[in-house]
């Protein structure tokens, strides 16, 4: 079966939505990991998440500050 | 281009965010309120340009002009959570000030999102003792992972205060989580 990324992710937004409203998932729990990563696991997140600050270079601008992956 | 279908324009759900939220602060704004400060996962979202996603926008902004803007702008609420499918965004609100306080409210980042807009932000120190809290009470592994990603934002930014962190994690019963991710070396 085939399915098109936009439409299976239209979907999904969709059904998330309905089962918050009738309050079957809440959106602002299930964020906590209780499940400890592996060492690799966490090294390899902490370098993407590095990699992408090197990327787009966070700077100041007065007392403002900009992130490059925002800036419009 | 209406404020709406700018939005529904953007693809990257990230990018979607930090533009509804400089959007909603500028209409608090307009209509007389304080400017809303952005926190929890969505500040760490922020801050790590999207490297760590959430599923929502947590807020403190004023009750009344938050359920006024959002319900104007086609938002339906469940519980605490405000949400709109069509742009696939979900603002819960929790509450109308920073519980860290009024330094904390004066250190809060401004961060430009356009020229002419911006948004507001738990300054990363007091957002660092917020995940650093979420490690050692809630038992969220991921939670020191990402502080030391935000002491590494800060530090290619501008200097990381230390002494404010040390005062907030002696108040918060944390030093020991503390020192050891400063001692860590990342």
């Amino acid at each position: 079966m085939e399915i098109e990324y936009d439409k299976l992710k239209k979907i999904a937004a969709g059904v998330r939505t309905e089962l918050a409203i009738k309050g079957e998932i809440d959106i602002a729990k299930g964020k906590i990991r209780k499940k400890p990563r592996d060492k690799e696991k966490e090294n390899l997140l902490f370098t993407m998440a590095m990699n992408r600050m090197t990327r787009f270079k966070p700077r100041r601008e007065g007392d403002k500050i900009i992130l490059p992956y925002f800036y419009r | 281009m209406n404020d709406l279908e700018t939005l529904l324009s953007i693809e990257d759900p990230v990018k979607r965010k930090a533009l509804f939220i400089a959007m909603f602060s500028r209409e608090v704004v307009r209509r007389g309120g304080k400017q809303p400060i952005i926190v929890g996962g969505q500040a760490v979202e922020i801050y790590t340009q999207g490297s760590y996603t959430t599923g929502d926008i947590d807020i403190k902004a004023s009750r009344e002009m938050t359920d006024a803007i959002l319900k104007a702008w086609g938002f339906v609420k469940a519980g605490r959570t405000w949400i709109n499918k069509e742009l696939d965004i979900y603002v819960d609100w929790l509450g109308s000030s920073l519980e860290e306080g009024e330094e904390a409210e004066k250190r809060v980042s401004i961060i430009k999102v356009t020229d002419q807009l911006d948004i507001r932000v738990i300054s990363i120190e007091d957002l660092v003792i917020d995940r650093l809290g979420a490690f050692k009470w809630w038992g969220d592994t991921d939670s020191l992972l990402w502080a030391k990603v935000l002491i590494g934002v800060k530090k290619s930014i501008d200097r990381l205060d230390e002494s404010y962190l040390f005062e907030r994690a002696k108040k918060t019963n944390l030093l020991d989580i503390l020192e050891g991710i400063l001692s860590s070396g990342e």
